[in-house]
């Protein structure tokens, strides 16, 4: 296996990992929340487990960009190659983790509209769905990055 | 089609059909009842019925917890779509039939309350006697009551102390404290924590006794007891025991007020009725002899409630039209089938003002078509059409519910359309079971993971129409109010800028990385040709009329020049943001796919037909659910945030008449012959 070739495997990994981190995290600190919320009032469970799948998306971004340039993968990759696809892994690794976090929190705070004002939930909804956009664009310039390399 | 005209009804009649006239507007369902407010209000007055109302809404809270009693001891066996099941019938003489045993129900609600209670006190005292056992435990082996105080001539100290101590440590503790007295210890039981022991000296030296025991950290047994500690240990359990067969009686009693939960329920959506009836009443103006009820109700609906008014009382009814300014004028909405389907989307963001346009109508085509491409597996699709269509014709909800499963039946007829021309199968399926006639006659579009910048450029195309159409829609909101001036000069320049960006995306789509079926599509010969070149001029003369038009409110050469240069430049960040957002149909389509593909490769590695069956289930099921809410929130974004911001402004309140809210049961009216 040529140092390309493993320049690959890590971009592939940086990206499932530090995308991941940040759903996990941002999922995490939504279901904190929820949990609290659900203890008084169960019949919530439905609002809240949509706002907690939502920071989810990132980590699904991450094993997507992850699966794109593992598609790519041969042992004898050049190191420029290699290192193309570790920088084209790059943003969704980094706007994944962040993302992720901050819209966790977003989401967070949207628990909180569902336990006081639960008509307006929707809102709340679409208020952590702004988040991601920045999630989408880091994964689209991945996405391109990675077919330019290829 | 779209938002109802509103009007202002006031209904004045006889005092004593007040209930009745109530109850028959309740009953119609079509006037929103307001607090009524007269000026000269020396003659009428108001009747205060918030102490009937709390009333009631025990006697609810009574008949709730009855039934979750039995949902928890008795439950019904039902699937997850009845939530989608319809009301059942009842006609309006069976309820007033039906309303005369309300309070033999309410007895028997708060008797199987009672019953309840019972279980919760026999709970308690089950684990009251379980602490008892747990701190009789150390004190088995001690073979006397602990109420033991002595003899005549001796005193006895049962207890404990801190410490493990055994017989002869103990003494010498006490004789290094207290070494004149004479004394015995006995230790019943010893752990790290505790020592439980009895001690028994002469009357004499009692209190130098006790106090050399303090010393030490001695307490006197907690409940001295005349029983011995084996012997109520006994009978404790026997309590429990005797609790619990209480407790299997009591539970017996309860699932034999199982067949009343018709009953119950009936008598929960009795009571709503009435708590609703009885709010309404608070908000009545009324003399000794009449009163008067206003609202709000549809101009489509006022003939109906006149005449059915009419036929039965002396009434007088006046209809005006509200007053926008000072009043909170409700909005009621009618659409036709499909479009209905996008009133709780609408709603969620905001009800329509009285004067905006409904988007309603005019959000369907687009938002199926986004969730079929953002979700983009035909697979699924036909997993929601099945799923819907057998809502739909089994269980026949009613129309509230109805629209729901409409909603869901649309979207899943878009993701299959859309599946099939990305050729998603559940993922690439097909391929594992061998079926590959789809593959080899290339009946799809194209494949979005080998064509990644082709289904961007796609993705963003279908934004740059969606964006367009909200501009349309906003001219013909501004035409609607006639604003035809504003509604041109706003509009059409920006209409052609988006016009004239087409033959840009249409060359990238056509120029680069694409595949030749797109290039033999007409559209890109045309677009390409001189028509593309018209567009390109007009795509400048929308820029340029943009920074002449945009500015016009403001005074002065340069302020008009400046405003229309911030115009342009807003207008230009502004859709490119926008479009970009677009993006998400292409990040979401590909989740799904990939996923689903890794799914089925997953699940073939075994080489087991039974896994591979089992693991696609299972795996499909939980991505098709991930996906599926994805999908609903950010198609949702993009009507809100990409859509409305083109042309709607909402803020309206949703009109809520007055009606039997009920859960179980429905009215209808009985045909009169």
């Amino acid at each position: 296996m040529t140092m390309g070739s493993v320049l690959l495997i890590l971009g592939a990994a940086c990206a499932s990992i530090f995308a991941g981190i940040g759903s996990a995290k941002g999922v995490g600190l939504v279901g904190e929340a929820g949990a609290g919320v659900i203890a008084e009032d169960p019949s919530k469970f439905g609002k809240i487990l949509i706002l907690q799948i939502l920071p989810g998306t990132q980590g699904l971004y991450g094993f997507l960009a992850a699966f794109l340039i593992l598609n790519n993968y041969t042992s004898e990759l050049s190191f420029a190659a290699g290192l193309g696809y570790f920088a084209a892994a790059l943003p969704i690794a980094v706007v994944g983790l962040i993302s992720g976090i901050a819209q966790g929190r977003v989401a967070t705070a949207g628990v909180g509209v569902v336990a006081k004002r639960p008509d307006q939930s929707g809102k709340a909804l679409i208020m952590a769905a702004m988040v991601e956009t920045y999630a989408v664009l880091a994964l689209l310039i991945s996405i391109l990055l990675i077919g330019q390399v290829g | 089609m779209a938002i109802l005209e509103m009007k202002r009804i006031e209904i004045l009649a006889m005092l004593a059909n007040s209930k009745k006239i109530v109850d028959l507007l309740q009953e119609y369902g079509v006037v929103e009842i307001d607090d009524h407010q007269e000026e000269s209000s020396d003659i009428l007055y108001k009747v205060s019925v918030s102490p009937a109302i709390s009333q009631i809404e025990r006697f609810h809270a009574s008949a709730e917890s009855a039934i979750e009693i039995l949902n928890n001891y008795a439950p019904v066996k039902s699937s997850m779509l009845a939530s989608f099941a319809p009301r059942k019938d009842m006609t309006v003489s069976e309820f007033l039939e039906k309303s005369q045993d309300v309070d033999k129900i309410l007895d028997r609600c708060s008797k199987l309350n009672g019953v309840y209670k019972k279980i919760q006190d026999k709970r308690i005292e089950i684990v009251r006697c379980n602490t008892l056992i747990e701190g009789l435990a150390p004190w088995l082996e001690l073979d006397i009551p602990s109420s033991f105080k002595g003899t005549a001539s001796t005193s006895a100290f049962i207890g404990r102390l801190p410490d493990a101590y055994d017989r002869e440590s103990l003494i010498s503790a006490i004789v290094s404290a207290e070494p004149e007295l004479g004394f015995d210890v006995e230790i019943i039981s010893s752990d790290k924590i505790q020592t439980c022991i009895i001690a028994i000296c002469h009357k004499d030296g009692e209190k130098d006794f006790e106090q050399a025991l303090r010393r030490l950290g001695f307490i006197t047994v907690s409940d001295p007891n005349s029983a011995l500690p084996g012997e109520r240990m006994d009978q404790l359990q026997k309590d429990i025991e005797k609790c619990n067969d209480d407790i299997a009686e009591y539970e017996s009693e309860i699932n034999s007020f199982a067949q009343e939960r018709e009953q119950i329920e009936f008598l929960l959506d009795y009571l709503m009725i009435r708590i609703d009836k009885y709010k309404i009443l608070d908000k009545l103006s009324m003399s000794k002899n009449i009163f008067i009820v206003s609202g709000y109700i549809p101009a489509t609906e006022v003939d109906g409630l006149e005449e059915k008014l009419e036929a039965r009382f002396d009434v007088a009814i006046s209809v005006t039209d509200p007053d926008f300014e000072n009043e909170d004028v409700p909005v009621a909405l009618s659409n036709g089938r499909v479009a209905s389907t996008m009133e709780f989307v609408t709603n969620m963001y905001s009800t329509p003002g009285h004067d905006d346009i409904d988007p309603n109508p005019f959000m369907p085509f687009a938002y199926f078509n986004l969730f079929g491409l953002m979700l983009g597996d035909a697979g699924y699709g036909l997993l929601m059409v099945i799923v819907t269509l057998f809502v739909k014709l089994k269980i026949k909800p009613e129309p509230d519910k109805m629209r729901s499963v409409d909603y869901g039946l649309y979207c899943g007829i878009f993701t299959v359309i859309w599946g099939a021309l990305m050729n998603g199968w559940f993922g690439d399926l097909p391929q594992y079971l061998g079926i590959t006639f789809i593959t080899d006659n290339h009946w799809y579009w194209f494949q979005p993971l080998d064509h990644t910048t082709r289904f961007l450029l796609f993705c963003f195309f279908l934004g740059l129409l969606h964006l367009g159409f909200g501009v349309v829609v906003n001219m013909i909101g501004k035409f609607k109010k006639g604003k035809i001036l504003d509604g041109i000069l706003d509009n059409v320049p920006v209409l052609m800028i988006i016009v004239g960006v087409l033959p840009l995306i249409n060359s990238q789509i056509g120029g680069t990385a694409l595949a030749e079926t797109v290039q033999t599509l007409f559209i890109y010969d045309f677009l390409t040709g001189p028509a593309g070149r018209v567009l390109y001029m007009c795509l400048a003369a929308g820029a340029i009329l943009v920074v002449l038009t945009q500015g016009r409110d403001s005074k002065g050469i340069i302020g008009k020049l400046g405003g229309g240069l911030w115009a342009i430049y807003n207008a230009a960040s502004g859709y490119l943001g926008d479009i970009l957002s677009y993006s998400r149909l292409l990040a979401l389509g590909l989740c799904t796919g990939v996923i689903a593909s890794v799914i089925n490769q997953l699940a073939s590695m075994p080489g087991n037909p039974i896994i591979f069956a089992v693991v696609c289930v299972f795996g499909h099921a939980v991505n098709l659910g991930i996906n599926l809410i994805g999908t609903y929130v950010h198609t949702n974004r993009l009507q809100y945030v990409e859509f409305f911001s083109k042309f709607y402004e909402g803020g309206g309140r949703l009109f809520q008449p007055l009606k039997a809210n009920s859960k179980t049961f429905k009215f209808k009216e009985e045909a009169k012959s």
